[in-house]
């Protein structure tokens, strides 16, 4: 006992603090970073291609953009050089000529560095997704109120459409799938097309700081549609106006990417504490980065606050 | 199986002239069985354990007289002189002293040790209530908690009493209270154990290489008795802390006794009073219940009905107009008839049924979006195990087990299911198992168990050993090992065990499979010191890990779209203790040098890792001193610092669904970092006193006397343009006192 007293001046003495840079591990810097999303229906995308840098110094997207690479996708035993962009460092722009992105197709990048590394990855797209309905459920019973209008039906005139107009966390909004796909997985995203419009979430437990942190757009999880019906979750609208709600038909390389990265974890429970900072399924030979499609359709409404 | 019967009749044959003791050990002061007593014949070779009811039964003793020694760890040995005559069958029941709580002197008699040396076996260590009640703690005492003290023992942080036991999970161990498995033991998140320390009386503990009347974990195994009751008199104790108070109230009736034991947070309404005053704070409270009625219903036949309750419960309603709040629940219940027979002398009974049932619900919905996840596990057993003294030199064990289970796993996203897991396997167990003394300094345990669980129809046979041989008085050599499987997994939360679960592994998913085998030495050159080596070696595969980011797009969830499956590892490592065990002065210290890995395919590229608890050194102190009414401890824990994985690189990329570009930090491998050592001292002081004419103590406690406030977790922001690591701190320096009485 006097022992463990004559070492407690001693213990006091060793903090448990140190320098940040300790807790970097060994640097990893200039690994090729690839950026691209393939979307069925839509124009061949535009490539990022940039290098990681240390975590120990000052980050700028611009100075880790790789500006003198080839870059070719590949498909359907047809090539397309893209150019880099002269006025973004790290962009990469497809021919001009370049077909939209198709179905169950099989695309390749290839990227190749000046230093002679090479980065590859390859995808393959799901079937087209369509919503065949929109509808307002009641949140006690679950029927339907009311059918809502789609872009197909009415275009943009959606967002003024008065079935469109639905009431902040009164009802369920849900989007009704043509099909049920065969692919890993679906994930939601929402956008707030307003620039001002009022937050409508107002909570006694919300500080100013946390109100301030409510962005206009957000994505969910990877998540399974059940019988072919996405139900969109209020917490997930904090402005009024106008809103676009897409659905992503996954392919294996966004679904991977998504449900190991460690900034957009799944949640749920289990697990140490820590151990879901863990390195993503990047699915990129040669370097890191996202490679991946999805098909997808949207929806249109607008949101007001309750009377 | 003609085989083993041909031998038994053949023990039987030989030992039907000599004379037979038999008998049960009891504890003078309240009349509680005492298991694992030692009965040992001072001038022949002769001696045995008493079994888990504190029965036993000696054969083959040749007719003269003899001294018989009884001894039980915290009592005064016992010594009896006994005239037998040819064939005769003596029954004698010990009655034993405790040692009492305030001697100043050591009162423990030194008996021959041969026998209890000679059946100390690897990788096992008791526990007595009395040794729990001394450790410093966080507000109260704590079995888990205490048990991480040991080597080869930790904790995953200061808020959690998970026990990772030689580089396994807490879902590698089994936990048992009566006999029956206890499915979530821990109260407030973690924070305590649901054994209420009244109730306790005595605790068996296998680090490893447990034998093969336990199954079903791949690594240890927890065996806690909790009291049957005062058969003297009506007697009670209690203690209030500033968590909770308990109390355990006992008594005789005719030819038998009864307990109650209860223990309820008074943390609810100090939290109401601090809603009240406007700060958002959760309502929460846990209760356990602990009750037992025990009845000799004849010489030979007894009944022990047994019945266990927990439940903790946190409401935190957030926000109600927006339909924001966060509820939880979770639970224990156990209820248990055991009949024992003495069928002869030498051959005893125990037949259990037993309904255990853990659930769990966590309910929250924020601004009008429910989610839930809900968790039952329904456990309802037959079991019957036979105890038989067939011999000076063997005793058999043998039993079989019948469980049907019922496990529901739901989760529900916007009033949308999610996951879905419905089943009801069967799970048959028998095994037999032999104490066989192969020669005056040695001893073996040999057993086999066999198991079939019907999802997947899945046969595994299990052998076990372990062996126990004296080199020479005070010295030990120890070697155990053996196959084991697990059908049953719990996913557990750091810092979150409310959100435990269980899921059985189905036929897409193959059981979890180790080998073990264990070494020691140990030497005790006087009942006052033990010192012991052990090293230990686990051999891993089909390891499972929750895949919490796996999408079940399917109506039926199976096993294999809850987990990552296929995972390999092992455990290896030295443990040393030093422990002295009278006098004043008591205590141990303990030293672990330890490796563990594990590989998942879909884990970091398939790369070998180390888990975060990988502890390269673990060392604790622990010590009590007692002077005259006053009781000191004092525990001091070191250990290498937890295993994390580091930022390497920081890069952009747009979130995929947004098209927003995000800067990231690019994990390095797993866990190749790590966080700084963990040490802490803790320090209690114990004043016996008399209050309103019965024994009380009055207690302080300090955790964490210098506030060292040790890394737990590091967290990356990379919102600015340097890369900003954060470590969350475990727990500053946190007194608490209390007291506790006696009636």
């Amino acid at each position: 006992m006097k022992i463990l007293l004559l070492l407690l001046p001693l213990l006091l003495a060793c903090a448990a603090e140190r320098e940040p840079g300790e807790l970097f591990g060994p640097s990893e810097a200039d690994l090729v970073v690839v950026d691209a999303i393939l979307i069925v229906d839509q124009p061949m995308p535009d490539v990022f291609l940039r290098r990681t840098l240390s975590p120990s110094g000052n980050y700028s997207a611009a100075t880790a953009a790789i500006a003198d690479a080839q870059l070719i996708i590949h498909s359907a035993e047809q090539s397309y050089t893209y150019m880099a962009d002269p006025d973004s460092a790290g962009r990469y722009l497809p021919p001009a000529t370049a077909p939209t992105i198709a179905p169950l197709q099989t695309y390749r990048l290839e990227a190749s560095l000046p230093d002679g590394r090479t980065l590859t990855a390859s995808t393959t797209t799901p079937q087209r997704l369509a919503i065949q309905k929109l509808l307002l459920l009641n949140e006690d019973n679950l029927e339907v109120e009311r059918e809502l209008k789609l872009f197909a039906e009415v275009g943009d005139g959606v967002y003024s459409a008065p079935e469109n107009e639905v009431v902040y966390r009164q009802g369920l909004v849900e989007a009704v799938l043509a099909d049920e796909l065969d692919v890993e997985a679906y994930q939601l995203a929402i956008f707030n097309l307003e620039e001002d419009s009022p937050l409508l979430i107002d909570a006694d437990f919300l500080e100013q700081d946390d109100l301030d942190e409510f962005e206009r757009e957000g994505a969910s999880p990877a998540l399974s549609v059940r019988e072919g019906r996405a139900r969109l979750p209020w917490f997930a609208i904090a402005f009024a106006g106008r809103h676009k709600f897409k659905i992503y038909a996954l392919d294996k390389n966004w679904f991977d990417f998504i449900r190991t990265d460690p900034d957009s974890d799944g949640g749920g429970f289990g697990g140490l504490l820590g151990d879901q900072f863990q390195r993503p399924i990047f699915n990129v030979t040669g370097g890191i980065g996202f490679f991946a499609s999805a098909s997808v359709d949207s929806i249109g409404f607008s949101v007001r606050a309750a009377q | 199986m003609l085989r083993i019967a041909f031998f038994l009749a053949l023990y039987l044959t030989a030992t039907s002239q000599a004379a037979t003791l038999s008998g049960f050990v009891r504890d003078s002061r309240d009349g509680e069985n005492l298991p694992n007593a030692t009965i040992a014949f001072d001038d022949l070779p002769l001696g045995t354990l008493s079994n888990a009811e504190g029965y036993y039964a000696v054969q083959g003793i040749p007719a003269g007289t003899h001294a018989i020694t009884f001894t039980y760890i915290g009592h005064r040995a016992l010594r009896d002189t006994l005239s037998f005559s040819e064939g005769e069958q003596l029954v004698l029941n010990a009655d034993m002293e405790s040692e009492s709580i305030r001697i100043e002197e050591e009162t423990i008699v030194t008996a021959d040790r041969l026998q209890d040396e000679l059946r100390q076996q690897a990788s096992v260590t008791a526990l007595q209530a009395q040794t729990l009640e001394r450790l410093p703690s966080v507000g109260e005492p704590d079995l888990l908690r205490s048990l991480q003290l040991l080597p080869g023992v930790q904790a995953a942080s200061d808020i959690s009493s998970g026990l990772y036991v030689r580089g396994g999970g807490p879902d590698q161990t089994r936990i048992l209270l009566d006999n029956v498995p206890l499915y979530n033991p821990a109260h407030a998140f973690g924070f305590f154990s649901t054994f209420n320390p009244d109730a306790i009386k005595d605790v068996t503990f296998y680090k490893g290489a447990y034998p093969a009347q336990y199954g079903g974990n791949l690594g240890a195994v927890l065996d806690v008795q909790n009291r049957e009751g005062n058969r003297r008199e009506v007697s009670g104790r209690g203690g209030v802390s500033l968590i909770s108070g308990r109390l355990l109230v006992e008594g005789p009736i005719k030819n038998g006794s009864w307990m109650l034991a209860g223990r309820r947070t008074y943390l609810d309404p100090v939290l109401a009073a601090v809603r009240k005053a406007g700060a958002d704070v959760p309502d929460y409270y846990f209760y356990d219940f602990n009750g037992k009625l025990n009845r000799q219903l004849s010489e030979r036949d007894n009944l022990v009905v047994s019945a266990y309750l927990g439940s903790d419960r946190l409401d935190f309603d957030l926000d109600p107009d927006s339909d924001t709040f966060f509820n939880i629940k979770w639970g224990n219940r156990a209820l248990t008839g055991r009949w024992t027979r003495v069928f002869s002398p030498a051959l005893f009974g125990r037949f259990m049924a037993f309904f255990s049932e853990y659930e769990s619900d966590i309910s929250l919905s924020f601004f009008d979006t429910p989610v839930s996840f809900s968790n039952q596990v329904q456990d309802l057993s037959l079991k019957a195990d036979f105890d038989y003294f067939a011999s000076a030199d063997h005793t058999f064990k043998s039993g079989v087990q019948l469980s049907y289970y019922e496990f529901d796993f739901n989760s529900a996203f916007n009033q949308q299911e999610q996951e879905n897991l419905d089943t009801e396997p069967l799970l048959l167990s028998t095994y037999i198992q032999d104490d066989w003394q192969l020669t005056p300094l040695t001893n073996a345990r040999i057993g086999l168990r066999a198991n079939y669980f019907d999802e997947g129809q899945h046969y595994t046979l299990e052998p076990r050993f372990s062996l126990s041989r004296v080199l020479q008085p005070g010295w030990r050599l120890k070697l155990a090992g053996g196959l084991y499987h697990q059908y049953l997994q719990l996913v557990t939360s750091e810092g979150f065990s409310g959100g435990d679960f269980w899921v059985p592994l189905d036929e897409t998913v193959e059981p979890g499979r180790s080998w073990q085998a264990v070494t020691g030495l140990e030497w005790e050159p006087s009942r006052r010191y033990r010192l012991s080596a052990e090293a230990y070696y686990t051999d891993l595969a089909n390891l499972v890990v929750l895949d919490n980011n796996t999408v079940a797009d399917n109506d039926q969830t199976r096993s294999e779209d809850v987990f990552k499956t296929g995972g390999t590892g092992y455990a290896t490592g030295l443990e040393l203790f030093l422990e002295k065990r009278t006098g004043r002065l008591r205590g141990w210290l303990g030293y672990t040098l330890g490796w563990t890995r594990r590989t998942f395919a879909d884990i970091d590229g398939g790369r070998s890792f180390a888990p975060k608890y990988d502890r390269r050194h673990d060392a604790s102190l622990t010590t009590t001193y007692q002077q005259k009414k006053w009781i000191w401890s004092a525990n001091f824990v070191y250990g290498t610092g937890q295993a994390f994985t580091p930022a390497s690189a920081r890069y952009t990329l747009r979130d995929p669904a947004t098209g927003l570009f995000e800067d990231r930090a690019l994990p390095a491998r797993r866990n190749t970092g790590r966080l700084l050592p963990y040490h802490r001292l803790d320090l209690g002081a114990r004043r016996m006193l008399t209050l309103f004419g019965s024994d009380a103590e009055f207690y302080l406690q300090i955790f964490n006397v210098y506030s060292r406030r040790n890394e737990w977790f590091v967290q990356y922001d990379t919102d600015n343009p340097t890369t900003e690591p954060t470590v969350v701190k475990m727990l500053p320096v946190v007194p608490t006192f209390g007291l506790n009485f006696a009636f």
